[in-house]
This record gives structure tokens, C-alpha cells and sequence, in this order.
């Protein structure tokens, strides 16, 4: 179990002096996989170097299994080497004079007392053996391809069973397809292994696939926290909606006051939508309107509109083909709602179309100016 | 089980007592710190202090603050003759040096010339040679009594006197314009290739002809790296001691390097401590406004710079015709600068000194070797240099490794000052740092001691070895020094397993450049000699003063030599090397 009280870091360096990390406070439970998510410079790296202790926070609390590794106020701070961490690296950082093997073997080797040169030999091919590189032990580093390079640091950081797992966007380096291969195997192995793992990324996709948990980090805060599904569901601020939704954020007006089951009425730049609203807003308040893809319907221009709640008429134009679906721009008077279209049904474009916004898949959200 | 007992017991350790000790980095940062603090600081106070001592002050302990010494040094006529000198004896060499140093660099650069394997190999072995060797060379040659040329003008022309003599300002323009052709070389091929020849492309495409394109593209893109060169070579001849040394010192054509060493080692009377550091603070503050411009405008040549991912061929001019003058020129050239050496070689083989000539040949013979390696100061001056070469060349090169450290890795201050304090000895001149040592450990047993020199020279080449060393470690990715701290290793293991082997190539081209150096350098053996610390560079001087012409020759000839076969495999392996990376 790792926990983090109250971390903040400011750079003196830097102009103007902006804290990376302010007052983050988590809790991440032995054995899950937690990710820090967040845009880049936002500070999500900060924290992960914080807790292998390649930075100094300025103050706070990092505690491992329920050990300090650095307290604020009495002056602990573990240097990184006993901090008995594995890490992997953006960059991957192999180390290019040295073997495959001696490469998963250094954390071994740098074990105290010193473990013999035949257990050494067992427990790195068997950390080869997780990743699938038994094969090229004694190639040199340089002359594997981004993919093996990535499993080799996978089996540097497992290998002497840290007691935390640190993953600096370990994927960002990979193409496409070899991205997702690997994020499959990555989140396989981390499972198998029952590892306390904390994995920043940028990668919103990435995050909600392999978390168990996710903390939302912008401009050094912990903005929101839960798990993918949470997060996804509920964001709880335009920001979140905006980065992990990537959904149509609508500004609107609140102009009926909420029933009992908290229904209103929102007035939006391409009609008046009914939905259910959080408590604390009420009506007359400014709101963001959070319409994620699936939570539009497209149907035929020729559908009735008239009396029925929640259904638009809209031009759909500049479609795009991504395969197995078709992203087109729904217009409606000036404001534009990006919308999924069945690849199968062919239709011209510009086409009229009636979109409905299903109310219960919405997420009305208080809107400051 | 054991995991946990360790992480018990770290725990325990009171928390107060990790943050006053501190990693191993951080200890080692601030004794290296202090270290250069001392070594670079320490001389140059007590040359401040002993300035401003009363003039003939028997002490060089601060004793208020007295301007006399500069009072006398900048009262004339004798200082405006020396500045004269100074300036006429520094622009001298560095046109000489410019002119022929820019036209190789063009010719093998930009042309298609056919010497160009030749010019650059013969660049590259002349780190071999020191300057004041090929100054005794030329002394063989020219000088008015028996020297080679001259006796060969006076015998084809029928002459009475010798036409010419070596002992001038106009011989020590010369000598010194071409010791210092292969390193203006190497600066300008450098501007040369990092000028990307897109630019002038562009400028022919868009309707520029050959002259205007060079009027108003190249020659402007160039200018403030050339002017950089000029600058930092200037402050090269300034510090120059070796040959106004040599040749000056009987001339009387005084210089301020020169001069400082006449006081400082009581030449004429008794020493003159106090006025000796005048000018030596003078000769300071005149060489740290060059580097001040030097940097400037590197900076500005800097923007111009072009990162070069992608390697361009260049367009080279083709010579045609050309080819011949060319070839003549610099063919005369390597003539002109294996003279010297020729000559050494020949008086190293002779009993005698005598004028080449065929009827001399059946006298050759390899005595004066037998009798120079028999001598029991030279046996001396080869072990004193040995463990001169090796020490200095090994810890200047740590503290290089530690200082760059600290100035690549750490945001914190003492990066900064570290770095500022090694960067410092470029801008002191050698001569007024030998001076500033001697004065420093004058009255301490350290005095005549090989330790002395070792000092010295580790301080002065400390710069050069930060400069190669930091500029490797940039180059290195964090995350590699990262991952290895974080997989368990401390300070020191994750330097010497992860970063000392990747920059190996940078830290074998540092040490042996500093060893090289530090043999081929006169100038702080000299004017920290004394009979205990006599090596191999104030051995030969001391021979030839003597004077011992054949041993003295055969000296130099088997330093060159020695000299050559370190630097030779060297350059071609880190040619090879650059090559190498450069094809990636």
C-alpha cells in the first residue's frame, strides 16, 4: 500500500515559479493498478519521480507499506537505491553497453547481501521468461527492435520483486499497433504478478483500459479519482469531461426549477434538452452540458420531431471513416455536436437527420465563467 | 523477511541525522567542489595581493594595498615598447595563422583537392610536435652564425652576412603563425562544416552569382565564427610563452609573457615578485575581455549554427586547373613545416653540429642518443615526466567527471559556481597561473617539488577535460542514470556501470589529450623548475642551453616520436569514432 499526504514540489528553476504538485493526496491499495492521468506538464511524472525519489518534494508525507520513504516534516527522505522500486521508463533507458541479460540482471546484482551468481542467473531468465526474451539474453541492447526494448525494461523493473511497479508512459514510444499489443500484455502480466503498480499517461484510452483506479491530475491537483467507469460516467468537471470523455461539451441555461426526481430543463444553443441534474444546481445556473457520442442517437431527416422531447433536426456533414464507425459533425444552427454514424447505411452528404440526445446518458455540470 | 528487516531498521535511523549526511554525491560534490575552489582561487589571490605589495617587498604576504607596481608597470617608455611588441607579435601570428589555416581549411572542405587525406593527417600528428621544439628547429636553421639556410643563402649568393635571422620580431611572427596553423585548422574546418551549404544553394537557385552569393551569403554567415577563431587565438599567442622564450629572450624582443617570467626568475638581479604580478594581472584582465568577446561572438556564430540531423553532402567547388598552384602551395607548406624537424633529426645524428652536406653523411652515427638516454637527469626527467603524465591526465580527468556532473545533473547553485570555476583557467593565461602557483607555494615544502607542476597542470587542463566530459554527459539520457538508481544502485555504482562506460570513448580522447599536453608543455616546468622536479620539457631546454646541440636535438626527436605514437592512434580512432556515430 502506497500513500501520499499532502505532496507538494515547486521548481525555483522555472518563470514564474507555478507549483508541478500541489497538495496531492492518494491512496493506492496493495496489488491494484492505478493510473495517473493527466495532460502532458501537468504534473503526473512529478509525482511518479517523487515517489522513486529521483525528486525532492517540498513537503508532505510518501509512505510504502506503511514505512515513511520521506516525511516533510521530520527530514526522512530514502534515496531512490533503497527505495527497492522497479521502474520503467519513457525513453525505456537499456542501457546500451550491456547484454540483455546483464541489463535485467543489475538490480539483482545490486542486492545486499549479495546473492549468488547461479540464483541471479535463475531469477533474471525467469523475469526473460515473463516477457518472452529468453531468446536474445546475450544480445546487446541496441540491436533489439522499440517493442523488445520495452520488455526488456519490463523485466529489469520486475525482476527483484520491488515492492511498487512505476510505469513513466511506458507506451508512448511504440506504434500504433505494437501500443496495443503491449498494453494487453502489460496489463496480463501486472495481473498475474499482483504488483502494486502506478502507471502515468497521457492516454485516456489507456488509462480506462487497464486501471483499476485512475487519478485525474490537472495543473498539479488531483481533480478527480475513482475508478474508469467513474470517471467516464461521472466526470465531475468540464475538464474531466473534456480528457476523458472527449465528448461534446454544450453550454446551457437551467430554466425550469428540478422536480422531485430532479428533472429540468436546459436551454442550449440547439434547443431546450430535459434532464436530470445534480444537486446543488438549480435553476437559472450556467451548466455545461456534457453529450458524450453514445449518448446521441441519429435517426432518418424524416423522423417526427414536433412534441417529442430531446429530438433535434440537424445537417450531418464532414464525415469521417475510421473504420468501424463514421464520425460526422451534426450542425444545427451554429452549434456543431460531433456524432457516430453506422458505417453500413450509406447516405449523402450534406444530409438532414434528426438526433436524439439521450437524457439519462448526459452529464449536466456547473459552469463558471 | 529480510526486506522487511531492512526496512525496520531504516526506519529507525533518526531522520534528522539522513538529512545532515547526505548521499555520497553530494559529499563527494562539495570535497571536489572545495577542491577547485583551492586550486583555482588560491593562486590567483595571492597574485592579486602580492601586486599590491609595496614595490621590492620582500614578502609576498598582503600587506595593504599599494599600486606602486602598477604605477611602475604601465610608466613608459618601457611599457608602450612592450605592449608594442605584444600587439604587433599577436596580430602577426594570428594573420599568419588565419591566412593559412582558412585557405586549408577551404581546400579540403569545399574543394575537391587531392591532398586532402594528406593535410588532415598531417594536421592531426602535428599535436605531436611541442612549438618550442620546432622553434629550436628554426633556431638551426636561421640563425646568423651557422644556420642551415643561411649558410646555403650565403654560399649560392656570394654573400658576407647572413640575410637572415631568428632572432627577430618578423622570425617570431612566423614561427609562432605556423606552430599554431593546425589548431586554426581545426576551428575553422569546424565553422566551415557547420555552415549549412543549403543557404548558399538557395542563393544560387534564387539567381545569386558565385561572387555575390559569397559577398553577401557566405561570407556574412561566417564572419562571427571566424572572428571567434581570430579572438580565441589571440589570447593563444598572448599567453604564448614557449617560443619568446626561445627566440626572444636573445633577440631582446620582449613580450609580456616573457617579461613576467624574466622578474619572476630573476634573469636580470634579484626577483621582482610585486611588479612580476602587476603584469601579470594585466596580461589577465587583457585575456578574460578576449574570451568575454570570444564567447560573444560564438554566440552569435551559434545562431547561425544549423543542427544537422540529417547529414548534407556539400556541394564541393571543383579546383580543375587549379589543382597544381594548389598542390604546389601546400605541399610547399609541408616542406616549410617539416623543416624544423628535419633538421633536428639531422644535428640528433651527427657528434657535432655541422651544416647538412653530403660530405657530413659518413659522419652519422647514434651516439648522441646513447649518450642523452645515458644521462642521469634525463633518466630522472623521464620518470618525473611519466608520473607527471599519469597523474595529471588521471585527475584532471576525475575531477572533470565529478564537476561535470554536478554542472549537467544538479539544478543547484553549486553546479553552477563548480562549473564557472573550471571554466575560469581558459581565461588565465598559462604563464601568469605558473607564476601565481610559484607564488602560492613559494615558502611551503611543496616548492620544487614534481607535486607543484602536477598542481598546475591539473588545474589548467582541469578546463578542457570538464569541457569534453560535460558535453558527453548532455548527450546522455537522464532516464539511463535514473533507471539504474532506481533499480538499487548508489551514486558511485550507477557511475561506474552506467555512466563512466557509455562516455568511455570522450573520457580515453580527454585523458589522452590532457597527457599529450601535459608532456609537450614547457611553460610550468620551466618557471617551476628547480633540480627535483626536472622533466623531460626543461631536460631539453636545460641540454640545449647548455649547450648540448646534438643531445638537445635528439631529445626532441625521440619526444616527438614518443609523442606521435601516443597521438596518432588516437586521432584516427576517434576520427574513426565520430565517423562512426556521425553515420547513425
Amino acid at each position: 500500500m502506497l500513500v501520499l499526504r499532502h505532496l507538494t514540489k515547486t521548481y525555483h528553476g522555472a518563470r514564474p515559479v507555478v507549483p508541478s504538485v500541489r497538495d496531492v493526496s492518494l491512496e493506492i491499495p496493495r496489488g491494484s493498478f492505478f493510473t495517473l492521468l493527466g495532460p502532458s506538464g501537468c504534473g503526473k511524472t512529478t509525482i511518479l519521480h517523487c515517489i522513486a525519489g529521483l525528486e525532492t518534494p517540498d513537503s508532505g508525507d510518501i509512505e510504502i507499506d506503511g514505512v515513511a520513504v520521506f516525511s516533510g516534516a521530520s527530514g526522512c527522505n530514502e534515496p531512490p537505491h533503497r527505495r527497492r522500486l522497479g521502474m520503467v521508463f519513457q525513453s525505456y533507458a537499456i542501457w546500451p553497453h550491456m547484454s540483455v541479460f546483464d541489463n535485467v540482471a543489475f538490480p539483482l546484482q545490486q542486492q545486499r547481501p549479495r546473492l549468488a551468481a547461479r540464483d541471479i542467473k535463475a531469477r533474471v531468465m525467469t523475469a526473460l521468461s515473463l516477457v518472452r526474451l529468453e531468446a536474445v539474453a546475450d544480445k546487446l541492447a541496441p540491436f533489439l527492435s522499440g517493442g523488445q526494448q520495452q520488455r526488456v525494461a519490463l523485466a529489469r523493473a520486475l525482476v527483484h520483486e520491488p515492492r511498487l511497479l512505476l510505469l513513466d508512459e511506458p507506451l508512448s514510444n511504440l506504434d500504433a499497433k505494437l501500443r496495443e499489443e503491449m498494453r494487453v500484455e502489460l496489463g496480463r502480466l501486472v495481473r498475474q504478478l499482483g504488483i502494486t503498480t502506478i502507471f502515468v499517461t497521457h492516454d485516456q484510452a489507456e488509462a480506462l483500459t487497464m486501471s483499476d483506479r485512475i487519478a485525474l491530475i490537472d495543473a498539479g491537483r488531483v481533480v478527480q479519482q475513482g475508478a474508469p467507469h467513474d470517471i467516464y460516467y461521472r466526470p465531475n468537471s468540464t475538464f474531466a469531461a473534456r480528457f476523458v470523455c472527449g465528448g461534446n461539451i454544450v453550454p446551457g441555461t437551467v430554466v425550469s426549477a428540478p422536480d422531485m426526481q430532479r428533472q429540468a430543463e436546459i436551454d442550449t444553443p440547439f434547443g431546450r434538452v430535459a434532464c436530470a441534474l445534480p444537486t446543488g444546481i438549480n435553476a437559472g445556473d450556467d451548466v455545461n452540458l456534457v453529450v458524450r457520442p453514445d449518448s446521441l442517437r441519429v435517426c432518418n431527416g424524416d423522423a417526427p420531431v414536433d412534441g417529442r422531447p430531446n429530438f433535434f433536426h440537424v445537417d450531418i456533414s464532414d464525415v469521417s471513416f475510421m473504420g468501424d464507425f463514421i464520425e460526422g459533425i451534426a450542425l444545427s444552427g451554429s452549434t456543431a455536436l460531433r456524432v457516430r454514424l453506422d458505417p453500413h447505411v450509406q447516405v449523402q452528404m450534406p444530409h438532414a437527420a434528426v438526433v436524439e440526445v439521450i437524457a439519462q446518458r448526459c452529464v449536466v455540470l456547473p459552469r463558471k465563467e | 523477511m529480510r526486506h522487511a528487516l531492512f526496512a525496520a531498521a531504516a526506519a529507525m535511523v533518526p531522520t534528522r541525522l539522513a538529512r545532515l549526511f547526505p548521499g555520497e554525491e553530494r559529499i563527494i560534490g562539495s570535497v571536489v567542489f572545495v577542491a577547485v575552489l583551492f586550486l583555482v582561487s588560491g593562486p590567483l589571490l595571492i597574485l592579486i595581493s602580492t601586486s599590491l605589495n609595496p614595490t621590492g617587498a620582500a614578502s609576498i604576504l598582503p600587506s595593504g594595498l599599494d599600486i606602486s607596481n602598477y604605477v611602475r608597470a604601465f610608466s613608459p617608455p618601457d611599457t608602450l615598447y612592450l605592449l608594442g611588441n605584444t600587439a604587433i607579435y599577436t596580430l602577426g601570428s594570428v594573420f599568419i595563422a588565419l591566412l593559412i589555416g582558412s585557405s586549408l581549411a577551404w581546400l579540403t572542405e569545399r574543394t575537391d583537392f587531392r591532398l586532402q587525406v594528406a593535410v588532415r593527417l598531417m594536421i592531426f600528428a602535428w599535436m605531436a610536435v611541442p612549438p618550442f621544439v620546432s622553434a629550436l628547429g628554426w633556431i638551426q636553421l636561421l640563425n646568423p652564425g651557422n644556420g642551415a639556410i643561411n649558410v646555403l643563402l650565403r654560399t649560392v649568393f656570394d654573400l658576407q652576412a647572413s640575410p637572415l635571422s631568428v632572432y627577430s620580431l618578423p622570425a617570431m611572427i612566423l614561427i609562432t603563425g605556423l606552430s599554431m596553423t593546425p589548431t586554426t585548422f581545426i576551428m575553422i574546418s569546424g565553422v566551415f562544416s557547420n555552415m549549412d551549404h543549403r543557404l548558399e544553394s538557395a542563393a544560387h537557385v534564387h539567381g545569386g552569382a558565385r561572387l555575390a552569393t559569397f559577398r553577401r551569403i557566405t561570407l556574412p554567415l561566417l564572419a562571427p565564427g571566424l572572428l571567434a577563431v581570430a579572438i580565441f587565438q589571440s589570447m593563444t599567442v598572448i599567453q604564448t610563452f614557449d617560443i619568446p622564450f626561445a627566440i626572444g629572450l636573445t633577440a631582446r624582443v620582449p613580450v609580456m609573457s616573457t617579461r613576467i617570467y624574466a622578474l619572476a626568475t630573476a634573469v636580470e638581479g634579484k626577483p621582482e615578485y610585486g611588479l612580476a604580478s602587476a603584469y601579470g594581472v594585466v596580461l589577465l584582465v587583457i585575456a578574460i575581455i578576449l574570451i568575454g568577446l570570444y564567447l560573444r561572438f560564438t554566440r552569435i556564430g551559434e545562431r547561425f549554427r544549423v543542427v544537422t540531423g540529417k547529414g548534407f553532402r556539400p556541394v564541393r567547388q571543383k579546383l580543375g586547373a587549379a589543382q597544381i598552384p594548389a598542390t604546389v602551395l601546400v605541399v610547399a607548406y609541408f616542406v616549410v613545416m617539416l623543416l624544423p624537424l628535419a633538421i633536428l633529426l639531422w644535428s640528433s645524428l651527427l657528434p657535432y653540429y655541422q651544416t647538412p652536406s653530403i660530405g657530413a653523411l659518413s659522419h652519422l652515427t647514434l651516439q648522441s642518443y646513447r649518450n642523452t638516454i645515458a644521462q642521469p637527469m634525463i633518466i630522472r626527467a623521464l620518470g618525473n615526466t611519466i608520473i607527471l603524465v599519469l597523474s595529471v591526465a588521471t585527475i584532471a580527468m576525475a575531477l572533470s567527471v565529478v564537476v561535470s556532473w554536478m554542472a549537467v545533473r544538479s539544478r543547484g547553485t553549486l553546479g553552477k559556481a563548480v562549473t564557472a570555476l573550471t571554466f575560469a583557467p581558459i581565461a588565465i593565461p598559462q604563464i601568469v597561473f605558473a607564476f601565481a602557483i610559484l607564488l602560492l607555494y613559494l615558502y611551503s615544502p611543496l616548492y620544487g617539488t614534481l607535486l607543484v607542476i602536477i598542481i598546475a597542470h591539473v588545474t589548467i587542463f582541469m578546463a578542457f577535460g570538464t569541457r569534453m566530459v560535460s558535453s558527453a554527459m548532455l548527450q546522455l539520457h537522464q532516464e539511463l542514470e535514473n533507471a539504474a538508481t532506481v533499480s538499487g544502485a548508489s551514486w558511485l555504482v550507477s557511475m561506474r556501470r552506467v555512466v563512466l562506460p557509455l562516455i568511455f570513448p570522450q573520457l580515453l580522447n580527454g585523458w589522452l589529450w590532457i597527457a599529450t599536453h601535459s608532456a609537450r608543455d614547457l611553460t610550468v616546468p620551466i618557471l617551476l623548475m628547480t633540480s627535483g622536479n626536472v622533466v623531460l620539457a626543461s631536460a631539453l631546454w636545460t641540454i640545449w642551453e647548455y649547450p648540448d646541440i646534438p643531445g638537445a636535438s635528439a631529445l626532441a626527436v625521440m619526444m616527438v616520436v614518443g609523442l606521435m605514437l601516443l597521438v596518432v592512434p588516437l586521432q584516427i580512432w576517434s576520427a574513426r569514432y565520430s565517423n562512426r556515430s556521425a553515420g547513425n
